[in-house]
């Protein structure tokens, strides 16, 4: 009698765990985004009959370890990843992305001269990933008190020593840390060097290392915790500025404030502004692990989510607020209407900042390394 | 018959029993009549077939020629009603006695009728005198169909006119069904056979 | 036949895995070792010193609400304690405590700031909300097993027979029955080692602000270095298991003296029950508290500093985590059902069976999950995945149900064990052999009736247990397959404490509504 009931049990897990067929590690830690990526997978299951599981990860560095562990058996667990920058440059170099995906249907949408959309942190991407969305680094702050945000390094160092325990950065080597570091630099005057390989034996290279925690060491003592210690990444600066433990965040995503605002996270003061001179932007992309054993359904997948309506929903302020990586003028008029929303007062004003291009992919781990000697 | 063979129970240096023998035929009552400590009880439950991890033990036991040393209790032809015997509490007197009834022949209704006990056929055993349960306890050995019966001091902390009401039960209902019996007491009136005690 | 097989498979996996990592984890170089020893030391020191306060102090705590709850029959909230997720009480803790937290938002009703303190947890702050938080998380299992071993031990008879020489209750509870109960305590106390040393909720949600435990290091380690550098990954492994046999070294040798100073007849001015009581009441308000601002979390929307109250309310983000992840629940309910009754009807069948052959069966399941006890779950995870690769690759689901149910087996082996070791259950099979009733038929009549709750009550721990492991989703199956518990942490990494209270409320639901049922049925 035990017996039937536990073939009972097991005949009914069956039924509910295997019910998924495409693996998709992308970060869980935005509850916007996962919604998006939710309403997608319904979408593609009444469409297609392709089931999409969205594994909620952390950090993309494990599941690249993973895809690295598993190509020794040629195996993956793994069939379409969320990746970019350092992640994909190793992925890459050790030859374990499927690809040349230089034939979706979709990518007639896409300006293939735009270098930011065909490079990823110096690399070239060869299509072993396809863009998917655009990032520019911004700052969220509270305007009930803080009224003119500071829009360079002079200015932000007024206001943290006037503020003080009221503005932090993720850790290193969260992206949002880090990106934060290479955007100091650029204030700092070093973008042009920070265009090329980084060099250990090149002086002037150490010289702008040095030069960014000089910075650093300034503002440490005024910092939130003193300096003494980081939060992990930006969900837990939306946190506390929700909290108003500091009243000054960093996102990549310059709509973030309105969708945060319509979850009930953010009050409606906060707003977005980011450096006068200008801010890194970057792209982030979709890549299918060589060894994936859905590799078919992975390109469709990757081909719907390029299109003008899942870019344009992407984009959509009340729902992610990711910009696309599209070119309209490629587009029909149906579907550039796609793209027409009001965009609020509390986001990113559109087209009043500079895009700054990422430093080579070697400053990543220059600035790091350099970071974790002083500060660990 | 049954029989036993030089018999002996030892702890260590001290031995509780030694090289007994024991002869018991059909429609026998023999008591073992002796002082507390001299291991009376763990010569019982050693005729049952419960061995206890403290004593050594030795001897040879017959049921009718056949050698039973080695039979497992459950398989003996020999049940016993312990010193701290109990009916089932989740069940009536009436279900007790079913459960463990192993007699085609016998109804323990009529049987419980036969000796005036019907009116607890629906009683719980937390409902019962001690005196009742005793009674009740002897009707459940009789029950089990086995041809040895061993009673452990089955009338203990009985009253005089409880102890005379189930000695009388339990003779009446031993010349009907013809056991071999093996008895337990420390008192001189449990003594059921003048003529037949084993001294410790 | 198939009960019995299937606990030997059990035992067998334990066997060989732990086979292989005591190979690995020896397989060292002693400059390394000792450069990444020294590489963490601050961490180990306080690794060790922050864990072996937490177990003295589960100990002393549980020892003391026992003596005060034995006799009474008011334990039945303790026991509804039990099934609380660790993730939910620390997310509780952690809105609670805070800087901008509730208790932040109290202090600050007079002085009526917009802004919150500019302040935060240092270490030392952090370590000892770590510790009480654990300590109070987990008296309630010790307490439940405490006051059963308080029985066990006679301690009524004890005492009658203490005051009838002259000796006070309170010395009696010390120097008599302390060292009586400890001594019958072995196996729940490791399992609470075990789990003071393998947990990560609570530095999880403390964020990584919390200075960092070995095991925390470890789980990096693995995550970024595993593929490339395991001997560094190994070695740590191995510093982990030093600093839990240094606690497990360190509380022996208290006892050793404590036992030596116990036994003079030092006059006594303790009252243990009134102690007791006060931790009983401590620990019933930290509990419920925690409960409130949880749910108060959950059903709110911009909670915001200073307010102390929620203003708006909704249920939204219970609609959003059901709709959004109905199927994990009802997989992780499933697999937790089959793992624990699996479990519990293998060891009830096997301790029922008793012969000698079986006896193996036992001994081998116990001695392998208790020396998994004394490993960190996490070290013993990624080894048993190792092996698992080794032989089969593909079949997760099998692999993720075995990997859940060999941390379950400790627990239902100590229950079960416990239920019929009483001297009434071994009665009780003397007495089915002299009335000639077959096992088959005497369990189905009188063992369940006698024994029903304990049976039903193992398979509820088991069930618990089951539900709320989450390493196995993270070194097993690396997110394939995973359970709600996960998904409650990985919530808690978002921008929303909202969403994540409602999340730890739903995660808290099977098992509470499990153990109320089954506490019901009992009375």
């Amino acid at each position: 009698m035990y017996l039937k009931f536990i073939i009972l049990i097991i005949f009914l897990i069956s039924k509910v765990a295997y019910t998924k067929e495409i693996n998709f590690h992308a970060w869980g830690g935005s509850s916007i985004i996962n919604d998006f990526i939710k309403d997608f997978s319904v979408f593609l299951d009444q469409k297609e009959g392709i089931k999409l599981n969205h594994i909620k990860i952390t950090d993309t560095q494990t599941s690249v370890n993973l895809i690295l562990e598993e190509s020794k058996q040629e195996t993956s667990k793994i069939d379409l990843i969320w990746v970019n920058g350092e992640n994909f440059a190793n992925l890459k170099q050790n030859n374990l992305l499927y690809g040349p995906l230089d034939n979706l249907e979709n990518l007639k949408f896409i300006d293939l001269n735009d270098q930011t959309l065909i490079n990823d942190f110096g690399i070239s991407t060869e299509f072993y990933e396809i863009p998917w969305g655009r990032a520019q680094f911004s700052f969220l702050y509270d305007s009930q008190f803080v009224n003119n945000p500071p829009t360079d390094l002079k200015s932000l160092g007024l206001f943290i020593s006037n503020f003080p325990g009221r503005f932090t950065y993720p850790k290193p080597p969260n992206f949002h840390g880090t990106t934060f570091l290479k955007q100091i630099m650029y204030e700092l005057g070093f973008y042009e060097t920070m265009q090329e390989v980084f060099d250990i034996n090149n002086s002037k290279h150490l010289g702008a290392l040095e030069s960014l925690i000089s910075y650093l060491d300034t503002i440490h003592p005024n910092l939130w915790a003193n300096g003494n210690k980081f939060p992990k990444s930006n969900a837990d600066l939306i946190k506390m500025l929700a909290d108003r433990q500091i009243l000054i965040a960093i996102t990549f995503n310059p709509n973030e404030a309105s969708t945060q605002i319509k979850q009930g996270i953010l009050s409606k003061n906060v707003k977005t502004y980011t450096f006068e001179k200008g801010s890194i932007a970057n792209t982030h992309f979709l890549a299918i692990p060589k060894y994936s054993k859905n590799i078919n359904e992975s390109i469709v997948a990757i081909n719907y989510l390029l299109s003008p309506y899942y870019q344009s929903l992407k984009l959509n302020p009340e729902i992610w607020g990711d910009p696309t990586v599209l070119d309209l003028s490629r587009m029909d008029d149906q579907d550039k209407n796609l793209f027409i929303y009001q965009f609020s007062e509390n986001n990113l004003e559109q087209n009043k900042y500079n895009s700054l291009l990422e430093p080579h992919i070697s400053w990543t781990n220059a600035i790091e390394d350099k970071w974790f000697q002083v500060y660990n | 018959m049954f029989e036993c063979k030089n018999i002996s129970i030892s702890h260590g240096d001290r031995k509780y029993i030694n090289g007994l023998n024991i002869r018991i035929n059909s429609n026998e009552i023999w008591t073992i009549s002796a002082p507390s400590g001299k291991g009376k009880t763990t010569l019982l439950k050693y005729l049952a077939g419960f061995k206890e991890d403290y004593f050594s033990y030795s001897g040879q036991l017959y049921l009718d020629g056949v050698d039973i040393t080695q039979t497992l209790p459950s398989k003996r032809d020999i049940a016993m009603v312990f010193q701290d015997d109990f009916l089932f509490p989740n069940m009536n007197v009436l279900e007790n006695l079913n459960f463990t009834n192993r007699c085609d022949f016998i109804n323990p209704i009529n049987l419980l009728q036969e000796n005036n006990l019907s009116y607890l056929s629906s009683q719980y055993p937390d409902q019962i005198s001690g005196g009742e349960l005793s009674r009740i306890l002897l009707i459940r050995l009789i029950l089990l169909n086995t041809s040895v019966l061993l009673l452990d001091e089955p009338f203990n902390g009985l009253d005089n006119e409880n102890k005379r009401k189930t000695i009388n039960f339990f003779l009446n209902m031993f010349k009907k069904y013809q056991k071999k019996v093996l008895l337990i007491t420390h008192l001189e009136d449990e003594i059921l056979d003048r003529n037949k005690i084993i001294s410790l | 036949m198939f009960f019995k097989y299937f606990l030997i498979f059990i035992s067998i996996l334990i066997i060989i895995t732990l086979g292989k990592l005591t190979i690995s984890l020896l397989n060292f170089n002693i400059g390394n070792f000792i450069y990444v020893f020294l590489d963490n030391l601050e961490s180990f020191k306080l690794t060790f010193i922050v864990n072996t306060f937490v177990i003295i102090l589960v100990v002393l705590i549980s020892y003391f609400i026992s003596i005060y709850l034995f006799k009474k029959n008011n334990s039945t909230l303790l026991n509804l304690f039990i099934p609380y997720p660790h993730v939910s009480f620390a997310i509780g803790v952690f809105i609670f405590f805070t800087t901008s937290g509730i208790f932040e938002r109290l202090l600050n009703i007079f002085n009526n700031n917009q802004l919150p303190r500019n302040d935060y947890l240092d270490n030392v702050e952090l370590s000892i909300l770590y510790i009480v938080s654990l300590t109070i998380r987990e008296v309630p299992f010790l307490v439940i097993t405490g006051i059963s071993m308080l029985n066990k031990i006679n301690t009524s008879q004890i005492i009658i027979l203490s005051r009838n020489l002259k000796i006070s209750d309170d010395k009696a509870y010390l120097s008599i029955i302390f060292p009586l109960w400890l001594k019958n305590m072995i196996f729940p106390l490791l399992i609470i080692i075990s789990f003071t040393y393998s947990n990560y909720e609570y530095s999880y949600i403390f964020g990584t602000q919390f200075p960092e435990f070995l095991n925390q290091i470890y789980l990096n380690e693995w995550s970024y270095n595993y593929f490339n550098n395991k001997n560094n990954v190994d070695i740590l492994a191995l510093i982990i298991i030093l600093c839990l046999l240094l606690t497990v070294i360190f509380i022996y040798l208290i006892y050793i003296v404590l036992k030596k100073i116990l036994i003079f007849n030092v006059p006594i001015n303790i009252n243990f029950k009134k102690i007791g009581k006060l931790f009983f009441y401590i620990i019933n308000i930290f509990f419920i508290v925690n409960f409130i601002i949880m749910v108060l979390t959950s059903i709110s929307i911009n909670w915001n500093f200073p307010n102390i109250i929620p203003n708006n309310l909704t249920l939204n983000h219970y609609t959003y985590i059901l709709t959004d992840n109905y199927e994990l629940l009802a997989f992780s309910i499933l697999i937790s059902l089959l793992a624990s009754s699996l479990l519990t009807i293998s060891l009830i069948y096997v301790h029922e069976m008793n012969q000698s052959k079986y006896k193996i069966t036992i001994n081998s399941l116990l001695y392998s999950s208790f020396i998994i006890l004394l490993i960190p779950q996490n070290i013993f995870l990624v080894e048993l995945n190792s092996f698992f690769n080794f032989i089969v690759n593909d079949a997760y689901l099998l692999k993720y149900l075995i990997s859940l149910l060999i941390y379950t087996v400790p627990y239902g082996l100590y229950l079960i064990q416990q239920t019929y070791n009483l001297p009434s259950t071994k009665n009780l099979r003397k007495h089915r052999e002299n009335l000639k009733i077959s096992k088959l038929r005497f369990f189905r009549n009188i063992t369940i009736q006698q024994l029903g709750f304990n049976f039903i009550f193992c398979f509820m721990v088991c069930f618990c247990v089951c539900f709320y492991q989450y390493l196995q989703a993270i070194l097993i199956t690396n997110g394939t397959l995973r359970l709600f518990n996960n998904e409650v942490m990985v919530l808690f990494n978002g921008e929303s404490n909202y969403i994540a209270s409602a999340g730890a409320i739903i995660n808290l639901m099977p098992c509470l509504i499990l153990f109320i049922l089954g506490l019901k049925k009992n009375v």
